[in-house]
C-alpha cells in the first residue's frame, strides 16, 4: 500500500496535465498525422445551441483540419476570462458593452455586428401565474427571474421593464439574479419560478425549450445587437477570421435565423 | 426468595450453560479457568448478553427484561466509571436515572461513598483514583441503586497487591449487610473459598460442579476443582524470630515464610502453598527447606498418575506426589512421615484484621 | 532533544504549505486596498456577510439536531438496509454541490415531489428563500457531523452504555447522560467542519435557493457575482470569508486536534 501511493499520485498528476481544458465542446484525441487547428470560440450563452449544434459542425465540414471548441457563458464572464487568461480566438458577445471592454483590452480585429435578438417573456408551460403581458410582471407575488446586472440579457431585461414603466414593482418581484441566460431558462423549464425575461432565440423551435412565450410589444422591446470579432493575440488568427467571415456570410446567417435570431437591421 | 436461573448462551465457538440457585443474603462464586464462560454467565444475568432460559429473581421472571429493568447492580472488571462525571455523580447516576431528584440522589451517594470509600474526594474525577479506589466507587455506584442481584466480575482484578486485603474486607462487610443475592466471578480461588457460600465451578462453558466450599473440597470432581481445593491456605499472624526469619503463627501451628515488604510482624496475613511444593520423606530430611514438619498420613487419594496426601501435621497440609512415590514410600493412612517445603514457596497475602472472618487455620484439605 | 526531520519530508510539507497559503497571500497582495470602502458597499458586503453567518450557523444547528441522532441510530440500530442508508447520508460529500441542488429542486422545489404539496397544500415555498439557502447548506454539510459522531462512537467503548443501563437508565437516558457527553469533543469538531463547509457552500445554494441580495446571496454567491462587476470587490469579499474561517479554525485548533 505504501509503495502504491507515489504511483497513484504520479498517475493522477499526469492525467490532469494531459487532459485538455477548453471549457466546452468535444474533447477528442489528436490523431497522429497533421495536428488539426484548434479554434477556440467564446460565445454568449444564448448562442449555445446555434453555434454548438449547427454552425460549429458546418464550419468544420467546410474547413477540414480545423476543430472548433466553444466556451459558452455570460458575456461579462467571458470578457473577464479573455482579459485575464487570453486564450480565445473569437469572441461573440450578446452586447456591445462587453465587446467594448475586450476591444480596450486586449483588442479586437474584424469586429462585426452579426445578429440581433429581441426579448420575450417566458413562463412554465402551464403559466401558473397567468401572465398575459409585460405589465403582469408588476403584479405583487409574481416570482420573476432575471439574469444578474452585467449579464447582457439581465441588463436588457431591466431596460425593457424601464421602457414599460414598471421597474419598481417588477424588480420587487425578482426572486433570483442568475449568472447567465441558461440558468434563467433552467429555472423556468424546471417550473421553479413564474416568469423570466430571456431572448426570442430561447423560445425558437430549434432551442427546444418547453416554455410558454409571451410577446413584448415592439415599442417597449429591446433590440440586442451581437458583435463578433477576432481577439488580438489569437493563437489561430487566420482560422479565427475565417470563422467570423462564415458567421457573417449567408450560410451562417441562415442557420442563425433558424435558431430564432434576426439579421442586422 | 432469591435467584433461580438456568441460562444458555451461544458464544460463537462455545455454548455456555449454567444453572444457578441462590437464596437472598447468600453469595455464589463462579470459578473456573480462563475462557470457561464465567463472565458470559454474568453478562447473561445482567441482560448484556442475549441468552435463552429462565431467570427468576425474587419470584419475577426477568429474562425478557432489558438491563435497566432487571433490578441488578454490576461491578465490571474494569469499573467503567463514567469519566466525565465526578465520583459523587457516578454513584448518584443510578438513582437519578430512575427519577430521584438531585439532592436525594446525592445524599444517598454520599452515604455510600462514606461507607465504602471514605478517603475519596467526591468531587474527584475517576482518572485521578487508584485501582482500589475505583473499585470501591464502582461498588458504591452499583449498590446505590438498591439492587436485588449484585454481580461482581473479578472484583480484585487490577487492584494492586497491597490493597487487595482491604478490598476483600470491604466486600465481606458489604456482603454481610446486603440482603439480595451476590454472584461473584473469581479468578483467585481464595476469593471464592473465603467469600462464597456456594461455589459453581465452570469449565468450557459447562457447570461441572456446584456446592459449598466444603462439599467441593471433600469431593472434587475435576482436576481443576481438585487443584482448587487442594491449595493449602493458612491464616495467622506474622512474627519475627530472633534470627531474622519470619513466621506465620496460627492456632494450628506455625510455618516459616520468606521475609518481604508485605511481611510485617504483628499483622495478620493469609498464605497459600501449592500441594505440589510439599515433599514427603520417611526420614527427617536435611537440606535448605526451612519448613520441616512431622506427622502422620491421614488420607491418600490416588489415581493412575498423581496422588493427594492429606497430612495430620501442625498445621495440617495437603501434598501432591506421583502415584509411583506413594507405592515406593509405602504410604497409607497412619504412616509416619516428614513433610518439607521451602519458605519461598509460601505465597503471603497481607490481610486486615476484619478479613479473617472464619476461624484461622487451613481452609483447604 | 528535537531531532531534525528528514529533508524529503520537509520539502514535501513545504510544498503542501505553499500550495495552501499562496492563494491567500496572493489575495491580500492583489486587493485594491485604496478602494476598500467603495468596493465593499458596492458589492453588498455587509448584507452578504450577515446572511452567510445566519445561514451557516443555522445549517450547523440543523445538522447537529438531525445528524447526531441519525448517527446514533446508524451506529447502534439494527435494521435492514442500514448500510445502504449510511452510504446515502454520506453521499452529499462526494456529490458535486450543483447536483445536490438539482436533487433538492426535484424534491423540494415548487414542482418537486414533496415541495409540490408543501406549496399547494400549505402555501410554503422553500426556493428563493433564506430557508432554502439554509437547507442547501445543511444538505452538503450534515454528513460532516454524521461522520464525526460516528467516528467518536466507534472509538467509544460500547460497554459504557451497558454500565448505564445496568444502573437502571433507559437507553435514551444512557445516550443523553453518558454517550453524548463523552462524544462532545468529536461532535464539536464535526460541528466546526460542518460550519466551515456551510459557509463556503455555493453550487447547491445558487441552484436551489437562487441568488438575491439580502435573501439568498451569501458571501460565496456575492463573490461570484462581484467577479465581473467589481473584481476588486470580489477579492475583498473573498478575504472576509478567509479571515472569518481562519479566526474560527485557529481558535478551535486545539479542540480539533484533541478530538481527532
Amino acid at each position: 500500500m505504501k509503495r502504491l501511493f507515489p504511483l497513484l499520485l504520479a498517475l493522477t498528476l499526469l492525467s490532469g496535465a494531459c487532459s485538455s481544458d477548453d471549457g466546452g465542446g468535444a474533447a477528442g484525441s489528436s490523431t497522429a498525422s497533421a495536428a488539426p487547428t484548434e479554434l477556440t470560440v467564446f460565445a454568449a450563452s444564448s448562442l449555445t445551441a446555434a453555434f454548438e449544434d449547427a454552425i460549429g459542425p458546418a464550419f468544420e465540414a467546410a474547413n477540414p483540419g480545423v476543430r472548433v471548441t466553444f466556451n459558452v457563458g455570460a458575456s461579462d464572464t467571458l470578457a473577464g476570462q479573455i482579459q485575464s487568461e487570453g486564450t480565445a480566438d473569437v469572441f461573440a458577445s450578446a452586447s456591445g458593452t462587453w465587446m467594448d471592454a475586450v476591444e480596450r483590452d486586449p483588442g479586437v480585429q474584424d469586429r462585426t455586428d452579426f445578429v440581433q435578438n429581441r426579448l420575450v417573456i417566458i413562463t412554465p408551460p402551464d403559466n401558473p401565474a397567468g401572465i398575459q403581458s409585460i405589465d403582469d410582471l408588476a403584479t405583487p407575488g409574481v416570482q420573476l427571474v432575471l439574469a444578474a446586472e452585467g449579464v447582457p440579457v439581465g441588463d436588457y431585461g431591466r431596460e425593457a421593464l424601464k421602457n414599460a414603466g414598471i421597474s419598481k414593482d417588477a424588480l420587487a418581484n425578482v426572486v433570483s439574479n442568475e449568472e447567465d441566460n441558461a440558468s434563467v431558462v433552467a429555472k423556468i423549464t424546471a417550473d421553479e419560478a413564474d416568469a423570466a425575461i430571456v431572448y426570442e432565440s430561447d423560445v425558437s423551435a430549434a432551442a427546444g425549450n418547453d416554455v410558454t412565450a409571451i410577446e413584448i410589444p415592439e415599442a417597449i422591446n429591446v433590440v440586442a445587437t451581437y458583435p463578433i470579432a477576432v481577439v488580438d493575440g489569437a493563437p489561430n488568427a487566420d482560422a479565427a477570421a475565417d470563422f467570423v467571415a462564415y458567421v457573417v456570410a449567408s450560410d451562417g446567417q441562415a442557420t442563425l435565423k433558424e435558431y430564432g435570431f434576426e439579421p442586422i437591421a | 426468595m432469591g435467584l433461580e436461573a438456568d441460562v444458555a448462551i451461544s458464544r460463537g465457538s462455545m455454548d455456555v450453560r449454567a444453572a444457578i440457585t441462590a437464596d437472598d443474603g447468600t453469595t455464589v462464586a463462579l470459578l473456573g479457568p480462563n475462557g470457561a464462560g464465567k463472565t458470559t454467565v454474568v453478562e447473561a444475568l445482567a441482560g448484556i448478553a442475549s441468552s435463552t432460559g429462565p431467570i427468576e429473581l425474587d419470584g419475577v421472571r426477568i429474562e425478557a427484561f432489558p438491563p435497566e429493568r432487571r433490578g441488578i447492580g454490576v461491578c465490571f472488571q474494569d469499573d467503567l466509571l463514567f469519566p466525565h462525571l465526578t465520583v459523587l455523580d457516578n454513584i448518584a447516576f443510578g438513582p437519578r436515572a430512575v427519577g430521584t431528584d438531585k439532592r436525594a440522589a446525592h445524599t444517598t451517594a454520599a452515604g455510600w461513598l462514606r461507607r465504602l470509600a471514605p478517603g475519596v474526594d467526591p468531587a474527584a474525577k475517576p482518572r485521578s483514583l487508584s485501582g482500589g479506589e475505583r473499585r470501591r466507587v464502582s461498588l458504591a455506584r452499583a449498590l446505590a441503586t438498591a439492587p436485588r442481584l449484585l454481580l461482581l466480575d473479578e472484583p480484585l482484578a487490577g487492584v494492586d497487591v497491597s490493597s487487595r486485603g482491604q478490598i476483600r474486607a470491604m466486600l465481606r462487610e458489604v456482603r454481610a449487610g446486603f440482603d439480595g443475592v451476590v454472584i461473584l466471578v473469581a479468578h483467585d480461588p481464595i476469593d471464592a473459598l473465603t467469600m462464597a457460600d456456594r461455589v459453581v465451578i465452570m469449565e468450557r462453558g459447562q457447570r461441572v460442579q456446584e456446592g459449598t466450599p466444603d462439599e467441593i473440597r471433600r469431593a472434587p470432581r475435576s482436576q481443576y476443582a481438585a487443584d482448587l481445593v487442594g491449595v493449602n491456605i493458612f491464616a495467622g499472624t506474622v512474627e519475627r524470630l530472633d534470627d531474622g526469619a519470619a513466621v506465620l503463627r496460627m492456632t494450628t501451628g506455625a510455618i516459616t515464610i520468606a521475609p518481604g515488604r508485605d511481611v510485617i510482624p504483628g499483622t495478620p496475613a493469609v498464605a497459600t502453598l501449592r500441594p505440589s511444593d510439599v515433599s514427603i520423606h520417611l526420614e527427617r530430611p536435611e537440606g535448605s527447606a526451612r519448613n520441616v514438619l512431622r506427622g502422620t498420613v491421614e488420607e491418600v487419594a490416588a489415581d493412575d498418575e498423581r496422588a493427594r496426601i492429606r497430612l495430620r501435621t501442625q498445621p495440617p497440609l495437603t501434598a501432591e506426589i506421583t502415584a509411583g512415590s506413594v507405592t515406593r514410600l509405602g504410604l497409607s493412612p497412619g504412616t509416619e512421615v516428614w513433610a518439607s517445603f521451602k519458605a519461598v514457596e509460601v505465597s503471603v497475602h497481607p490481610e486486615s484484621a476484619a478479613a479473617l472472618g472464619t476461624a484461622p487455620g487451613t481452609l483447604g484439605g | 532533544m528535537h531531532r531534525r526531520l528528514p529533508l524529503g519530508l520537509t520539502i514535501l510539507a513545504a510544498i503542501g504549505a505553499a500550495f495552501v497559503v499562496l492563494p491567500v497571500v496572493a489575495l491580500v497582495v492583489r486587493a485594491p486596498w485604496g478602494n476598500l470602502a467603495d468596493s465593499l458597499s458596492g458589492v453588498g458586503a455587509t448584507t452578504a456577510l450577515r446572511l452567510s453567518i445566519v445561514v451557516s450557523l443555522s445549517a450547523t444547528a440543523l445538522s447537529l439536531a438531525v445528524g447526531v441522532p441519525l448517527a446514533l441510530v446508524l451506529a447502534r440500530g439494527d435494521f435492514p438496509g442500514r448500510s445502504v442508508l449510511r452510504a446515502m447520508v454520506i453521499l452529499p460529500i462526494v456529490l458535486p454541490p450543483v447536483v445536490g441542488g438539482v436533487g433538492l429542486l426535484a424534491a423540494l422545489g415548487r414542482s418537486g415531489i414533496v415541495g409540490r404539496w408543501l406549496h399547494e397544500g400549505l402555501g410554503i415555498q422553500l426556493t428563493f428563500t433564506t430557508w432554502g439557502a439554509i437547507i442547501a447548506a445543511t444538505f452538503v454539510s450534515m454528513p460532516l457531523v454524521i461522520l464525526a459522531t460516528e467516528a467518536g462512537l466507534r472509538s467509544l467503548d460500547p460497554r459504557y452504555e451497558l454500565a448505564a443501563t445496568s444502573l437502571g437508565a433507559s437507553q435514551l437516558t444512557a445516550m443523553r447522560r453518558v454517550v453524548l457527553p463523552m462524544l462532545t469533543p468529536q461532535i464539536v469538531a464535526g460541528a466546526v467542519l460542518c460550519w466551515a463547509r456551510a459557509l463556503g457552500e455555493f453550487g447547491a445554494t445558487i441552484t436551489f435557493a437562487g441568488n438575491l441580495e439580502g435573501r439568498t446571496q451569501t458571501l460565496p454567491l456575492a463573490v461570484y457575482q462581484a467577479r465581473q462587476t467589481d473584481p476588486g470587490g470580489a477579492v475583498f469579499l473573498s478575504l472576509i470569508l478567509v479571515v472569518i474561517s481562519i479566526v474560527v479554525l485557529v481558535s478551535m485548533a486545539n479542540h480539533l486536534t484533541r478530538a481527532g
